[in-house]
């Protein structure tokens, strides 16, 4: 577990490594210095995701989504959670959606937590009340998960209940709270 | 305890995600493992979301008579789906519906 590749690790990775994978005790300093980082990374503008089932047939673009089109993640995400999920209100915009995840990275009241997905992959994620951005359908809470192997988000979405059982999940490991 | 009002638009676009959702995975466990791995993990994290909408919105509205009949229809056609997807979602260790048809009059 402690075998992941740190050379090309920025400062702010390498802190989460560290945390994450050794344990290591963060300073106030070193957790700002983490969520400066995370605020700018967003979703990795190079990859694409399916459109998938759920966005077939939504117009989007100009054109009328298939479920084999892929998109960059931030649109994917933007399309199954706002649009098609109404966790966020109806008239928020993808560059809305972006800001929001930016500002529950940003709550100096977030919960901030790191875990292993299936043995491979560290983590870092936020938890924080979704406030005046829940929708018709929303819940209580934003979850914002960062992947450090890729160094961007992987998932923003609204949830109910109890804020820690997304960290609860089955197939995440080692899950470790720098906030809470 | 006060009952929680659960808004009609949360039980109907539940019951349609979870119906879109079985449609993708249907699609998606042949190839799961040749997935791109951040794909897979937020299919993954977005599954355990419509389990925890489950229990949230539809379960609850069920349990506290918040459903129309159309929707009790639906909600029993959803489950009995997700039953007989069971085996795949135990190959993938997905989550399973906290809810058996049975269950549902």
């Amino acid at each position: 577990m402690n075998t992941f590749p740190t050379d090309n690790f920025s400062d702010a990775e390498r802190l989460i490594f560290e945390a994450a994978a050794t344990a290591r005790r963060l300073t106030r300093e070193d957790l700002q210095q983490i969520i400066e980082y995370v605020t700018k990374a967003g979703f990795d503008p190079d990859a694409g995701e399916k459109a998938g089932g759920r966005l077939a047939g939504m117009y989007w673009q100009g054109h009328t989504l298939r479920g084999g089109d892929r998109l960059p993640p931030a649109e994917v995400h933007y399309l199954r959670h706002v649009v098609r999920n109404r966790e966020w209100p109806d008239d928020t915009t993808l560059e809305e959606y972006i800001q929001s995840i930016q500002e529950v990275i940003l709550n100096p009241d977030a919960y901030i937590f790191t875990s292993y997905y299936e043995d491979r992959e560290w983590q870092l994620g936020f938890i924080a009340p979704s406030g005046s951005w829940r929708g018709d359908a929303g819940g209580d809470w934003i979850l914002v998960e960062y992947r450090l192997s890729t160094g961007h988000w992987v998932t923003a979405y609204q949830f109910s209940g109890e804020y820690d059982r997304v960290a609860r999940v089955s197939k995440r490991s080692n899950v470790v709270w720098l906030r809470r | 305890m006060a009952k929680e009002i659960i808004n009609t638009v949360r039980i109907e676009r539940t019951l349609k995600l979870g119906m879109a959702m079985l449609e993708e995975l249907a699609e998606y466990a042949p190839e799961w493992d040749e997935m791109p791995d951040t794909e897979q993990y937020t299919w993954y994290m977005d599954w355990e979301q419509f389990i925890f909408f489950l229990q949230d919105d539809l379960d609850a509205a069920y349990q506290s008579a918040q459903m129309t009949s159309q929707q009790k229809v639906q909600y029993k056609e959803l489950l009995s789906k997700l039953e007989e997807a069971a085996p795949t979602l135990k190959k993938l260790n997905l989550s399973q519906s906290p809810v058996l048809p049975a269950e549902v009059a």
